[in-house]
């Protein structure tokens, strides 16, 4: 099995502050990794670093082998790591089926040659992005909202289409910072459903969530963060038993 | 009150699934409109109204589009129009040669413009593209002997296309309908296309964009340097029409003007776009009789537009979208 994403010895300082300090971790092909730590604990800077967003004080991140550390996130993106936003940011004003499309950006080609003298390229790749579109829009129940505009959709359905528009860059590994946060239970059921059906389609992925119950049902391998600390890893049964994390979560005893 | 929305909606429907022909007819009549009426007059209102339609669509892909607001774009006009004067007056220069050089000389200015500016964000660059409409504006009032500072350069010989003198208004009438119709073409194009949705995804959310591959900072100087380009052709048209310019015709004044035209067509609408410059230049010369009140009607008009509909006036309609679920609801009602 190879290994999609090494994370080796990442440090974070904003300032005085150590968001993150000395983190290891990796995940393999086909697996579901959760991460999970109380609210400051660092989960999103990881994510930000993994994708590019910061660029961390020390350490290495490597996609597949390579050393993606410093990249721009439009590089990394366009090399395999697709992620969500824990604040929901689609493209509002455009429909659903384009906010889709926009994600299949970096696997299509037609340039400025191509759209000003509508080439042949230009209509055949229009038309595979659509369809192609159209395919992730089933897969997360949300076909029958294409031609919505992004910001006209409820609460959860949103949160579906950014899972959609990531998968739409085909990703080596699926990033998804906090995909049930906000949602009601019957959403969160839905969501567990898609997500069990991306594992069985292949996909790897690396998700933070704050919801329990939801984590230690999907998740094969799970890390914990603690104040920018990694404090557990293991499965959903060695994390819930380990003491330092009932600590963490539920405060040591004096 | 409802009675009206489901007739303008219905109409709206009606009006986006035929856009194209639409606009073909339109411009079938805009072809035949001089066989019809001969007069001056309304011939430079037209001829004017379809310039800023193509500066308007030019603000509006930046603006509208891109969501990057200039209100220094006048400069890029200025300099289009600077550089088509100086090769027809000095070297002769035909019209064809000399608007593809204002095409590339103002599309090098927004190269060189955009590189080091548009990692800015939001209202810096505005401030920036502010002071660059300043700073040309005063090159163009002291490069003497370029430009002939405050004098400005008259006589700009008559456009002279492939060697054919052309001084009637209507070939002049001819050649803007030309360009006008091959700008909405070309923004058209970009907007429909991979290219134009990445240019309204960095609208829409820059991060999330780049997060998806798409490289935002190359889509904007891009984006930047089509719509200099396409300022820097009606620039160079605009000397050969009015033969005669002046640096203080390029002032951020002027930029305001056309920004106003994009916005109260509606930013991210090309036909709003043509509907907004079209009401704007037009209705000023009809009300000329008002005197002194013009301006007043003219202020008044967009406070009372940006009051009741914010967006412009076509603003907030995306007819392909309208279409789309249009079409999308027929199929599903036989399905």
């Amino acid at each position: 099995m190879s290994t999609v994403l090494k994370v080796n010895s990442i440090t974070q300082r904003f300032g005085g502050l150590v968001a993150l300090n000395n983190i290891n971790m990796y995940v393999d092909d086909r697996e579901i990794v959760g991460i999970i730590g109380p609210n400051g604990a660092g989960k999103t800077t990881l994510f930000n670093i993994i994708t590019g967003m910061y660029e961390p004080t020390s350490g290495k991140v490597e996609l597949a082998g390579q050393d993606i550390t410093g990249k721009k996130p439009y590089v990394i993106a366009a090399m395999g790591f697709a992620r969500t936003f824990q604040n929901i940011r689609l493209f509002g004003k455009m429909s659903v089926l384009d906010n889709v499309i926009v994600g299949m950006h970096t696997r299509t080609k037609a340039n400025l040659i191509d759209a000003i003298f509508h080439t042949k390229r230009k209509y055949r790749e229009k038309k595979e992005c659509e369809e192609k579109a159209e395919k992730y829009l089933e897969l997360l129940n949300l076909w029958d909202l294409r031609h919505e505009y992004a910001n006209s959709l409820p609460y959860g359905c949103q949160r579906r289409l950014e899972i959609a528009r990531a998968l739409a860059t085909e990703p080596k590994l699926l990033l998804l910072d906090e995909p049930a946060a906000g949602m009601n239970d019957r959403e969160t059921d839905e969501l567990l459903e898609i997500i069990k059906k991306l594992k069985e389609m292949g996909k790897t992925i690396l998700l933070i969530e704050h919801d329990m119950k939801f984590v230690m049902n999907i998740c094969e391998r799970i890390y914990v963060l603690n104040y920018g600390e990694l404090i557990a890893e293991g499965t959903p049964f060695e994390v819930r038993t380990n003491q330092k994390v009932i600590d963490a979560y539920l405060g040591k005893e004096e | 009150m409802s009675a009206l929305r489901t007739a303008l909606k219905k109409t709206g429907i009606m009006v986006a699934c035929h856009i194209n022909k639409i606009a073909f007819v339109s411009v079938l009549l805009l072809l035949m409109f001089p066989l019809v009426n001969q007069s001056a007059y309304t011939l430079r209102i037209a001829t004017v109204a379809m310039m800023y339609i193509m500066i308007a669509l030019s603000l509006n892909l930046l603006t509208g589009f891109c969501g990057l607001m200039s209100i220094g774009h006048a400069a890029f006009w200025g300099i289009g129009a600077y550089t088509a004067a100086i090769l027809a007056k000095n070297l002769g220069w035909g019209m064809g040669t000399c608007l593809i050089a204002s095409a590339l000389v103002s599309g090098f200015f927004g190269m060189m413009l955009g590189l080091p500016v548009l990692k800015l964000k939001g209202y810096y660059l505005t401030i920036v593209t502010l002071g660059f409409c300043e700073i040309i504006r005063m090159v163009e009032l002291n490069w003497m002997s370029l430009t002939r500072g405050p004098l400005g350069i008259n006589n700009i010989p008559y456009p002279n296309l492939f060697g054919i003198v052309l001084k009637s208004r209507v070939e002049i009438y001819y050649i803007m309908l030309g360009l006008m119709v091959l700008t909405g073409l070309v923004v058209h194009s970009i907007v429909h296309s991979r290219i134009g949705k990445a240019i309204v995804a960095i609208r829409e959310d820059d991060l999330a964009a780049s997060a998806m591959g798409i490289n935002v900072t190359l889509y904007k100087i891009m984006v930047f340097i089509i719509s200099a380009t396409i300022m820097g052709v009606a620039g160079g048209f605009y000397a050969h029409y009015i033969r005669y310019i002046e640096p203080s015709i390029f002032n951020t004044g002027t930029s305001m003007n056309m920004l106003i035209m994009a916005i109260f067509g509606g930013l991210g609408s090309i036909p709003g776009t043509i509907i907004g410059a079209t009401i704007l230049t037009v209705l000023p010369e009809t009300i000329r009789f008002l005197a002194e009140y013009r301006n007043l009607i003219y202020g008044f008009l967009i406070i009372v537009l940006m009051l009741i509909k914010p967006s412009g006036v076509l603003g907030d309609v995306n007819m392909e979208y309208i279409k789309k679920r249009y079409y999308a609801s027929k199929a599903g009602d036989k399905g």
